[in-house]
C-alpha cells in the first residue's frame, strides 16, 4: 500500500497507510499530482507560450514488471491532427502542458501496441482491485511526479470525484475522494494487433473469442493469488469478455472453483468464449471436481 | 327451468369463442404469459383509458408503436449480448460525464414517474375492494421496500406474477364483448391521426408506456443475466421480437375489450370503470379479478422499477450495487431505491383521480423516451461498441425514423403543454 491510497478505514479493506483523506491537496505532494480528468482539453503551448493544441490523452507504457507505468508522452490534438510529444520534451502541470523547445508537432494518427492511452482505456472503465477484491470504475486517474518522473499513481473511484467532473475543469488538482494505488489494480486494456490502429478506435471484440480485444494489465501474480470465491465474487460485476479474461489469468484451480459456483448456462457461456487451451484445462479441472 | 332458444344459441356461440380463444392461447402459450407479465399498472390503465376515451381509434397507432418497440428492444438486446454490459455502464464508458449524468437523471425521473403509477395502481386496485388509498399505499410501500431490502422478494414475486394472470381474461373479453369487427380492422390498418390535444396526449402516453425507458435498460441487462452470447443470439432475437409483438397483442386486446365495453365514454375516472371490460369474460367477478390483476402487476413493478433504476445509476457512477450488500455498504444504491419508493407512494397519495395520475406518468415517460432512445441509437450505430453487429444502413434508417417520430410527437405535446396550445 503506498502513499497514494486514501481509502477510508472500515469502508474498503485494507486501511490506508498514509490515510490523509484529501491526499492530493495535502502540501507534501499536491504539486506533484495531476488529475487526468481535469487535465484533458488543457492547452499545449510551445516554448514561446503560443497554444499549439490541446491535451487529448496521456500515454503510458504498459510493462508487467512496473507497478506504476511511466508516462511516455502526451497525445496532443491540433484540429484533426493527433501528435504524440515525448515526456522528455514537455513540462506537465495541471493547467497546461508546455513544450521545452520550439519543436513542430509531428502527426502520429496511430498508436503502438505497447501504449495505453489513459483517458481512452482506463478513465470511466471497470478495473479489478485485487487488494479490496472488488470491481471498481475509474472516476479519475492520478499521475504522480516521482523520482523516475511522471508515472501512473492510482485511480479515484469516489462518486464525488465523478460529480466534480460535471462542472468546470479545475486548474488545480481537486481533492481526492477514494484513491486506490495502481499497484493493486488490473485494467482491461485494449489489445491492438493491428499496427495501424487510430487513436479514437477500439478493437472490436469478436464473437466467440475470449477478450480478443482485451488484456488484463498489471501483475498476473496478484490475480493468481485470488481464491475461488474471490474470483466468483469479481465475476458477478464484470462483463462477459472481462470475465473470460479474469478466468484465463486466475490460477486454474481458483478459476475452476469459481466456475463450479456458476449456474450451468453461465458457466457454458463463459467457457465458450475462452481460448481452446484454457477451456480444455478448465473442463478437465471441473470434471475432476465433479468426480 | 328451460332456457330460451336465443339464450341457448348465445351460450353455444360463447362456448365456441372460448374454445377458439383457449386454442389460441395454447398455441401462443408461455410467450403470452411472459408478454402479459410485462404489462404493469401504467400499461393496463393507459390502454384501458385509450379504449374508453377513443374507442378503437388508437389501434393504428399501436401497430406503429409495435414496429418501433421491436426495433428498440432488438437494439437493446443486441447491445447487451455483444458487449455483455448493461446500458448504464455502456453509457458511462461511451459518453462524457455530463451526458452520462443527463441520461441517468432522465432515467431516474422517468422511472420515478413509473413508480408513482405503480403505487397509484395499488391504490386504485384496493379502492375496488373498498380500502382507502391512504391505508393501502403506505402499507404497500413499506411491504415492497422491506421485501426487496430484506431479500425475500423472489417468493412474493411468484405470487404477484400469478395475480397478473387475471389480465389473460382480456383477450377472451375482447372476443366475447362483441366488438365491431369491421371497425377494429379498419382502425388497425387505416392510417389516421385525429388532430386533438387529448388524442396527442394519449398517443404519447401509449408510446411512453409501451417503449418505456425502464424496459430498455431492463432488457439489455436481462440478456446479460441470461448469459446469451453472440453465438446464440439468433434465437434470442426471435424471442425479443415475438415477446415485443406478443406484449402489444395483449395491449391491443385491452384497448379492444375496453372500447367494446365502455368506448366513447370519455377519460377513465376509476379503475372500477376499467374493470367493466372484463365483464363479458368473467361476469360479476370482473371488478375483483381486475383489482387482483392490477394489484399484482403494481406490486411486481413497484419493486422492479426502482431496483433496476438503482442498478443502472450505481453502475454508471461506479458505486457499489447489490441487494446482498448491507445498507451502509451501498448507500447510493439503497438511497435511490428508497427515494423512489417514498416519492412514488407520496405522490400516489395526493388527492385526485388515480387513473389520470397514472396516464400522466406515462406521458412523462413518453416525453423522456426519445431522449434516452437517442443514446441507444448512437451506441448501436457505433462499430467501436458493436463491431460488425452495429446497425446496418436499413436498420439504422428505420431506427432513426422511429426515434425522430417519437421525438416529434413528444416535442409537440411538450410545446402544447408548456405554451397552453391545442
Amino acid at each position: 500500500m503506498s502513499e497514494y491510497d486514501t481509502r477510508r478505514p472500515g469502508k474498503r479493506p485494507p486501511a490506508t497507510a498514509a490515510s490523509p483523506r484529501h491526499i492530493a491537496s495535502s502540501g507534501a505532494i499536491a504539486n506533484r499530482v495531476i488529475s487526468l480528468a481535469h487535465m484533458l482539453g488543457r492547452p499545449v503551448r510551445n516554448a514561446a507560450g503560443t497554444r499549439i493544441g490541446r491535451v487529448s490523452d496521456i500515454v503510458v507504457r504498459w510493462d508487467a514488471g512496473n507497478e506504476h507505468p511511466p508516462v511516455t508522452g502526451v497525445l496532443v490534438r491540433a484540429g484533426s491532427l493527433f501528435a504524440v510529444v515525448q515526456r522528455a520534451d514537455v513540462t506537465l502541470s495541471q493547467s497546461e502542458v508546455r513544450l521545452r523547445s520550439d519543436q513542430q508537432l509531428v502527426s502520429r494518427p496511430v498508436r503502438r501496441d505497447d501504449e495505453v492511452a489513459l483517458a481512452r482505456d482506463v478513465l470511466d472503465r471497470q478495473l479489478v482491485d485485487t487488494s479490496g477484491v472488488q470491481v471498481v470504475r475509474a472516476a479519475d486517474v492520478y499521475l504522480l511526479n516521482g523520482p523516475q518522473g511522471w508515472e501512473l499513481a492510482g485511480i479515484d473511484v469516489g462518486v464525488r470525484s465523478f460529480g466534480r467532473r460535471l462542472f468546470s475543469r479545475r486548474r488545480a488538482c481537486p481533492p481526492a475522494d477514494r484513491v486506490i494505488d495502481w499497484a493493486q489494480l488490473h485494467a482491461f486494456v485494449p489489445r491492438f494487433t493491428d499496427t495501424t490502429t487510430a487513436w479514437d478506435s477500439r478493437p472490436t471484440i469478436a464473437a466467440g473469442t475470449a477478450g480478443s480485444g482485451l488484456q488484463l494489465g498489471g501483475s498476473a501474480a496478484q490475480l493468481k493469488e485470488l481464491r475461488g470465491p474471490q474470483v466468483a465474487a469479481l465475476l458477478s460485476d464484470l462483463s462477459r469478455h472481462q470475465q473470460a479474461q479474469l478466468v484465463a489469468v486466475a490460477h486454474p484451480s481458483s478459476a475452476a472453483e469459481a466456475l463450479s459456483q456458476l449456474d450451468s448456462d453461465h458457466r457454458e457461456a463463459l467457457l465458450a468464449v475462452l481460448d481452446e487451451a484454457d477451456r480444455a484445462r478448465l473442463r478437465a479441472l471441473l470434471d475432476g471436481c465433479a468426480r | 327451468m328451460t332456457e330460451s332458444p336465443s339464450a341457448v344459441t348465445e351460450k353455444r356461440g360463447r362456448r365456441r369463442w372460448i374454445a377458439r380463444v383457449l386454442a389460441l392461447l395454447a398455441i401462443l402459450g408461455p410467450g403470452v404469459i411472459a408478454a402479459n407479465a410485462g404489462n404493469d399498472a401504467g400499461g393496463i390503465l393507459t390502454y384501458a383509458s385509450a379504449g374508453a376515451q377513443f374507442g378503437y381509434r388508437t389501434l393504428f397507432l399501436m401497430v406503429l408503436v409495435t414496429v418501433a418497440l421491436v426495433v428498440v428492444q432488438e437494439m437493446c438486446s443486441r447491445l447487451g449480448v455483444y458487449t455483455g454490459e448493461g446500458l448504464g455502464g455502456l453509457i458511462r464508458e461511451q459518453f462524457s460525464p455530463r451526458a452520462t449524468f443527463a441520461a441517468m437523471t432522465l432515467l431516474l425521473v422517468a422511472n420515478a414517474g413509473l413508480t408513482v403509477s405503480e403505487f397509484a395502481g395499488v391504490g386504485a386496485a384496493m379502492e375496488i375492494f373498498g380500502v382507502s388509498r391512504f391505508i393501502s399505499v403506505p402499507i404497500a410501500a413499506v411491504f415492497v421496500w422491506a421485501l426487496t431490502v430484506l431479500g425475500s422478494y423472489s417468493r412474493a414475486e411468484r405470487l404477484f406474477l400469478v395475480l397478473t394472470l387475471a389480465f389473460l381474461a382480456y383477450p377472451i373479453a375482447a372476443f366475447l364483448g362483441h366488438p365491431n369487427g369491421h371497425e377494429v380492422l379498419t382502425n388497425l390498418v387505416s392510417p389516421h391521426f385525429p388532430a386533438s390535444h387529448a388524442f396527442l396526449l394519449i398517443a404519447v402516453a401509449l408510446i411512453g408506456t409501451t417503449i418505456t425507458p425502464y424496459m430498455q435498460f431492463y432488457d439489455a441487462s436481462a440478456v446479460v443475466d441470461k448469459h446469451i452470447t453472440p453465438a446464440n443470439y439468433r434465437s434470442e432475437r426471435i424471442d425479443s421480437v415475438t415477446g415485443s409483438i406478443g406484449s402489444n397483442i395483449i395491449s391491443i386486446f385491452i384497448i379492444i375489450a375496453t372500447a367494446a365495453a365502455i368506448g366513447g365514454s370519455g377519460a377513465l375516472q376509476s379503475a372500477g370503470q376499467a374493470a367493466e371490460a372484463l365483464r363479458p369474460a368473467v361476469g360479476p367477478a370482473a371488478p375483483a379479478l381486475f383489482a387482483a390483476g392490477l394489484l399484482g402487476a403494481s406490486l411486481l413493478a413497484a419493486s422492479v422499477v426502482p431496483l433496476s433504476t438503482s442498478y443502472a445509476i450505481a453502475d454508471a457512477v461506479g458505486a457499489p450495487r447489490s441487494v446482498s450488500a448491507k445498507l451502509r455498504q451501498a448507500p447510493l444504491f439503497y438511497g435511490i431505491f428508497t427515494l423512489q419508493i417514498v416519492i412514488g407512494a407520496a405522490i400516489a397519495l395526493a388527492p385526485g383521480n388515480l387513473v389520470g395520475l397514472v396516464v400522466n406518468a406515462q406521458v412523462l415517460n413518453g416525453v423522456i423516451t426519445p431522449l434516452l432512445l437517442t443514446y441507444i441509437l448512437i451506441l448501436a450505430n457505433r462499430s467501436t461498441v458493436l463491431g460488425s453487429a452495429k446497425n446496418g444502413p436499413i436498420f439504422k434508417t428505420v431506427a432513426t425514423v422511429c426515434v425522430a417520430v417519437v421525438g416529434l410527437l413528444s416535442f409537440v405535446v411538450l410545446a402544447q403543454t408548456v405554451f397552453g396550445l391545442g
